[in-house]
Formats: structure tokens, C-alpha cells, sequence
């Protein structure tokens, strides 16, 4: 591609403002348990080389991060938080819960007396010994990916969770990483690893105490084992003003399967990354999720997944809510090398959009090289529908409530995926209660 | 005879093509009063219009609903008001299920009227009787709204409606077509069961049959946007034998 001088100014620009963020931040250190393995200084080379990403890089097109490149971050500071707000942020009540506030374990928060044998749990600052060497190799990894790089440049922490092979493990597994705000940059890193013919219910859980901006920054390996099982819900419910960037990189074993679950609501720009290799044969990757688009927010979920061997699944559907003023996006790709015959993957993306203000992006992809594969994708985009409308207001329910209804009814059933009811309830309340919100609104507007 | 409703001159038009040309009907409580005209006539129109559906412009004319200009509501607040819209055509509505959608309509019409909402299991009482009355069961409740339920289905999910929001007026169009016997005894059954005192029911059907279980008052023919003949329960075998061809509009000529 030829690099034209609007796009050369534009890349200057992020790497300037990658320097700039990397100075504010000159004062950071590694964590003691890492120092050793953490390539910091490559990194924030490789970070202010590469600068933050620009619309000018394809996976970027339509997510522009130069309000979240303009901002000037900290770094992160202990703070306080009630026990209070962790129930309210939880999705799972009787989880194995670690808490982590701006980035750091709360061993006070945490709940972790019911961890059931077989699984081990520690953050990453303590666990370097529980890495394995092929974890070892991408903590200490190259990467010209500019958050990538941010990440390893300013980590803060993460964790480290095995699970044993052989495990089926009943207790659910949950993470809780609240913010204070505070212009805070939080860069966290995380290593999963479920065992051979292992389960594990794991969900993670992102919450501000704070309307300020600050910025969490994650990236995750996952490695799910021969015939292996990883139910992995997200829920992103940031603060309206914050930044939120995750990578999810999951690898897939022969009979392994993963359900990936992404609930995002909250942040001003949220981007979730889901880059799995289906490794394996007969190996799924399933992924599922919504987003619920408000005023001022703009939520982009992209999958990349690449099937490498014959017999693998996969299955993905993302359904979009926008209200006024907000922007969502989707971008999916299946990639199927030559090698992969049989490759049964199907991908659906649908958005609603609730005012005419609303925007929905969509780029379902396929790429593939095999000739005997049943791949699909699909994506449309629509608006209430009106005669459906008229048929709960004439029953006597009010207009924004029937609009809630009708937008409530769109996503609904994509819980069905989650296997944990609390979760399920959790996120029906939360779906529930944004759409009060944005409904009395968009009617008052 | 307290009146219930009363539409005067009415012209309705959507998409710039006038389709109600000067419509004048009254409706007293107590009464059943039958519409019957040829496909296209404006049936479905006036009962859209009266339920407050977007999309239609009054040019001339007006409805009152108990002493109260009907024209001025949004559809909600008809309803709330009594008026119950049995639909031709009842919307499929994937991902709502129908108990929670029926318990959110009575409980919205309930707070209007300013009375208690009803809770899972208070709803649960309330609507047992009425299911029973038509031949229902819970199951039913437990779909999505009209998604992949028959023709017959739908028409009983309206009934059930009326019966549970017990409205003032029931405007129901076409609720016996498609029916067989059975079913249009069923739907009949729940119709009979509102009728009363304070109330009406305004009946759109094409088929004389319906009107051998649901007797009406009055029969009228509504023709190109007019009601061009009024009569009583004879006039639906007369207009099932000679059709609607011979009629010409007596009422303007009055
Ligand atoms: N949205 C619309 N745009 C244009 N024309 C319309 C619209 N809705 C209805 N019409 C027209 O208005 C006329 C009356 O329609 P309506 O549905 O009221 O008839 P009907 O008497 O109920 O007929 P049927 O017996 O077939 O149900 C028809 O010619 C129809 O095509
Ligand atoms: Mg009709």
C-alpha cells in the first residue's frame, strides 16, 4: 500500500502522541516479579515507533482513538472502593472473586476461599513461576502493535489462572477490575490455561466508581487444552468517560471448545479484540455478545478467527443496539487455510438502530483457501419495527416502554448462551435498565 | 342510551389517497354493531384510525369517545381509555414473550386508571379463568408474541387480550376469518363473555356465520370510505346472498 501524505501525517501525529503518553508515564516501573522477564524498554520503543493506532490501519477504519491518543494519563494509584460496589458490578454472586482496583489484586475485596481444587489463581506480579515457557516467550514477545506494545511497556498487573487437567470445575471463576478514574492508564495482561479435558466457567468484569476518563488497556492469552471447555464472558461497564482496549488471543486443542461472551455498555470508546486459533480438529470457537450504544459512545467488537486444520467450528453473533448519537461497529473475519477442509463456520451480525443519529458499522469477512468448507456470514441493520410498535401502544403500553420492549426482545436470547443464570439475570437487569435510560431520552430529545 | 361513540363526516387519508370519504357512525353502550363492505372498502382503515395508529391524516370530520375528542390521543392512551383494537392481521413480535407482554398491557392500563399492579402470581390467577374460557393453556403464554402460531392461534391471542384488558369499546377486525368452527365458537365465547352493560363491540367480518353466535344490533355496509347502508341482523344474510354490488349509498342521499 502506498503510503499517501495524508496518512504519513497522521501516523507522525500518533507517534507523537505516543511519546508524549510514554513520558508522562517516564516514572513507571515494572512490577518487582517481572522485572526480570518484562521487555520495558523495547517496548516503549516499540510503542512510540508505532504510535497509537489510526483509522489509516484497516482494523481501525472506523474506530478513531485520537480522543483516547489526546489524553493525558497517570499512572495508576491505589484507591478505594466498597464492598458495596463490587456486588453491584458482579455478575456471578457466588464466584470465586479477585478484585482488582486500578490494576491491583484487593486481597480484602477478593473472595477466594472457596477456590476449588484444581484451579489455580494468582496475579501475574506473583505467578511468573506458574507461566509456562510458551507464556514466558509472549510476555517477553516483540510486538509492532502499538497498544500491544503500550501494554508491556506500562503493565501494571493481571493474573495467571490454570486449571489442572482432567477438572470440571462447577464453581464459577470471576474477575472484578474497577476503576477510580483519575486519568489513569491501566495496562493489564492475563494468561489462561485450561487443562486437558478441563471446564471452567471464567467471567471478567470491568466497572468505574468514576465519570472520569482513565483507560484500561488488557490483553489475554488463552489456551484451552485437548478437549478442554471455556465459557468466557466479558462484561465492559466503564465509566462514560473512559477508554477501554482488549485483545482476547485464545488458542484452541483438538476437541477444545470456547464460548466467548462480550457484553459491552459502558466506556466512550470501547474496542474488543477476539483473535482465536482454532488449532485443533474438531476444535469450536463460538462467540456471542451485543452492545448497547449510547450519546457519545462508540463500541467496536472484531473477531479474527483462523482455522488451521480440518474439522473446526465456529459460530459468532453479535447483535447492536444504538441509540442516539452513538456508534457501533463489527468487524469479523474467518480465515481458512488450504489445509482446513470441513471448516463449519457460520457469522452473524445484526444492528438496531433506535434514533436516525444512530450509527452501525459492519464488515463481516471470509477469506478462504479450502474448497469443501459450509462458511457464512451475514450482517444487517435496521429499525424498530413500527407496525410492531403500534401493536404494544394499542394494547395501552406507552411508547418508550414499548420501544425497551421490542429492543430487550432483539438481544434477549443471545443470553441463553451464557451457562450461568446469575450472570444471565445480571445482564437482562442491565440491558433492562439502560434501555430506561436511553428510552426517556431519546423521548424527551 | 348513554353514547359511546360517535363518528361524524369522517375523512381519513394515508399516503395521500383518501380512503374514509365522509364516515358516520354511533355506537351506544350495550350495543354490537356489525360491519360488513367488500375488500378495500376502508374497514380496517377506521379501526386503525379509531386505535390511534400512525400514518393516517384527518382532513375532515370527528370521533368522540366518551365525551372526549379521541382524535387528541396517542394510541396508548385509547387504549387506556378502553378501546381495544382486535388486529386482521396480529404482529408477530420475536423475543417478547406474550405473559410478560400481556401482564406490561393490563398493568399499564391498571396504573392509568390509577389501580394496583399485578405481580407474576396475581397475573397468573387473573388470566387463569380466561385461558380456560378459550380453550388455552399456559403454554401459550410462554412464546414470543404470535411467532409461529396458526391463524386460529392468533385470533384466540387476540380474544384473550380483550378479555383480559376488558376494554369499553372492542373494535375486532376479522377476528372469525380463517376460523373453523370450533375455534370461531371459542372466539364467540370469549366476545359473548364482554359483552355488557357500558359496553360495545364493533364487529368487521366478512361472513354472515360469525353474527349466528355473536347477534348483533345493527349491521352496517361500509363502501368506498361510507357507511351506505344500516339495517338489522337481516341485512347480513340479504348482503351474503346478493353481495354488495346492487348497493348504492342511501345514507349520503338522506
Ligand atoms: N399504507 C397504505 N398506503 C396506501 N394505501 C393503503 C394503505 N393502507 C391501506 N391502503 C388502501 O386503502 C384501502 C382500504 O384498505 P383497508 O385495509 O381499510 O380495507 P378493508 O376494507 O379492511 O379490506 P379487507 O376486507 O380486504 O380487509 C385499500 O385500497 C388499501 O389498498
Ligand atoms: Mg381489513
Amino acid at each position: 500500500m502506498a503510503v499517501l501524505p495524508k496518512h504519513k501525517a497522521q501516523l507522525n501525529a500518533a507517534r507523537k502522541m505516543a511519546t508524549s503518553h510514554a513520558e508522562a508515564l517516564a516514572s513507571y516501573e515494572a512490577p518487582r516479579g517481572l522485572q526480570s522477564l518484562l521487555p520495558t524498554a523495547d517496548a516503549r520503543a516499540a510503542f512510540e515507533k508505532a504510535g497509537f493506532p489510526t483509522p489509516v490501519n484497516e482494523a481501525w477504519t472506523f474506530t478513531n482513538l485520537a480522543p483516547l491518543a489526546k489524553t493525558n494519563f497517570t499512572l495508576p494509584h491505589k484507591g478505594q472502593v466498597s464492598g458495596a460496589v463490587i456486588g453491584e458490578a458482579k455478575l456471578v454472586r457466588d464466584a470465586v472473586t479477585l478484585v482488582f482496583i486500578n490494576g491491583q489484586l484487593s486481597y480484602d475485596l477478593s473472595e477466594m476461599t472457596s477456590l476449588p481444587v484444581g484451579v489455580t489463581i494468582a496475579p501475574l506480579s506473583q505467578a511468573a513461576s506458574m507461566l509456562t515457557d510458551s507464556q514466558v516467550a509472549k510476555l517477553k514477545g516483540k510486538t509492532t502493535d502499538g497498544l500491544a506494545a503500550a501494554n508491556t511497556a506500562f503493565l501494571t498487573d493481571g493474573y495467571v489462572l490454570r486449571v489442572d487437567e482432567g477438572q470440571n470445575i462447577t464453581t464459577p471463576v470471576e474477575l472484578v477490575f474497577l476503576s477510580t478514574g483519575g486519568k489513569q492508564a491501566i495496562n493489564l495482561k492475563t494468561f489462561i490455561t485450561v487443562g486437558k479435558g478441563s471446564t471452567l466457567e471464567l467471567s471478567e468484569v470491568y466497572h468505574s466508581t468514576s465519570e472520569e476518563a482513565y483507560w484500561h488497556n488488557s490483553v489475554t492469552y488463552i489456551d484451552v487444552a485437548q478437549n478442554g471447555q471455556l465459557h468466557f464472558t466479558r462484561k465492559q461497564d466503564e465509566g462514560t468517560e473512559a477508554f477501554h482496549t482488549a485483545e482476547v488471543h485464545t488458542t484452541l486443542q483438538r476437541d477444545a471448545s470456547f464460548y466467548g461472551f462480550v457484553a459491552n455498555l459502558g466506556s466512550k470508546i470501547a474496542r474488543t479484540m477476539f483473535e482465536t486459533n482454532v488449532a485443533g480438529h474438531n476444535a469450536s470457537a463460538n462467540l456471542a455478545g451485543f452492545s448497547l450504544t449510547g450519546k457519545g459512545q462508540h463500541h467496536n467488537t472484531s473477531t479474527h478467527t483462523l482455522h488451521g486444520v480440518e474439522h473446526t467450528n465456529a459460530n459468532q453473533i453479535f447483535r447492536n443496539v444504538v441509540a442516539e448519537g452513538g456508534h457501533s461497529v463489527f468487524m469479523g473475519k474467518y480465515h481458512v487455510l488450504a489445509e482446513a477442509q470441513h471448516t463449519d463456520a457460520a457469522m452473524l451480525n445484526q444492528n438496531l438502530l433506535l434514533a436516525p443519529s444512530a450509527k452501525a458499522d459492519s464488515k463481516p469477512e471470509l477469506e478462504i483457501y479450502a474448497d469443501d468448507v459450509k462458511c457464512s456470514h451475514g450482517a444487517t441493520t435496521g429499525k424498530l419495527d413500527e407496525t410492531a410498535l403500534f401493536y404494544l401502544q394499542a394494547r395501552g403500553i406507552d411508547k418508550s416502554t414499548a420501544m425497551a420492549m421490542l429492543t430487550e426482545g432483539f438481544i434477549d436470547d443471545l443470553l441463553n448462551a451464557l451457562p450461568n443464570s446469575q450472570a444471565r439475570e445480571r445482564l437482562h437487569d442491565a440491558i433492562h435498565r439502560w434501555l430506561g435510560r436511553s428510552m426517556s431520552t431519546s423521548m424527551k430529545g | 342510551m348513554t353514547e359511546l361513540l360517535n363518528i361524524e363526516n369522517l375523512h381519513a387519508r394515508v399516503e395521500e389517497k383518501e380512503i374514509l370519504k365522509g364516515l358516520s357512525l354511533k355506537v351506544n353502550a350495550g350495543e354490537v354493531h356489525a360491519i360488513m363492505g367488500p375488500n378495500g372498502s376502508g374497514k380496517s382503515t377506521l379501526a386503525s384510525v379509531l386505535a390511534g395508529k400512525p400514518g393516517y391524516e384527518i382532513t375532515e370530520g370527528s370521533v368522540n369517545f366518551q365525551g372526549e375528542d379521541l382524535l387528541e390521543f396517542e394510541a396508548e392512551e385509547r387504549a387506556q381509555k378502553g378501546i381495544f383494537l382486535g388486529f386482521q392481521y396480529p404482529v408477530e413480535i420475536p423475543g417478547v414473550n406474550s405473559m410478560y407482554f400481556l401482564r406490561t398491557a393490563l398493568n399499564a392500563q391498571r396504573k392509568a386508571r390509577g389501580e394496583e399492579e399485578l405481580d407474576g402470581i396475581d397475573f397468573m390467577d387473573f388470566i387463569q379463568d380466561k385461558l380456560e374460557l378459550l380453550d388455552m393453556n399456559t403454554e401459550f403464554l410462554k412464546r414470543p408474541v404470535n411467532v409461529g402460531f396458526s391463524g386460529g392461534e392468533k385470533k384466540r391471542h387476540e380474544t384473550l387480550q380483550m378479555c383480559a384488558l376488558n376494554p369499553t369499546l372492542a373494535l375486532l377486525d376479522e377476528t372469525d376469518s380463517g376460523l373453523d368452527i370450533d375455534a370461531l365458537q371459542i372466539v364467540s365465547r370469549g366476545v359473548n363473555a364482554m359483552r355488557g352493560e357500558g359496553k360495545a363491540i364493533v364487529l368487521i367480518t366478512h361472513y354472515q356465520r360469525l353474527l349466528d353466535y355473536i347477534e348483533p344490533d345493527f349491521v352496517h355496509v361500509l363502501k368506498d370510505g361510507q357507511i351506505i347502508k344500516s339495517g338489522d341482523k337481516t341485512l347480513a344474510t340479504e348482503l351474503e346472498k346478493e353481495g354488495y354490488s346492487g348497493l348504492t349509498n342511501e345514507t349520503t342521499a338522506a
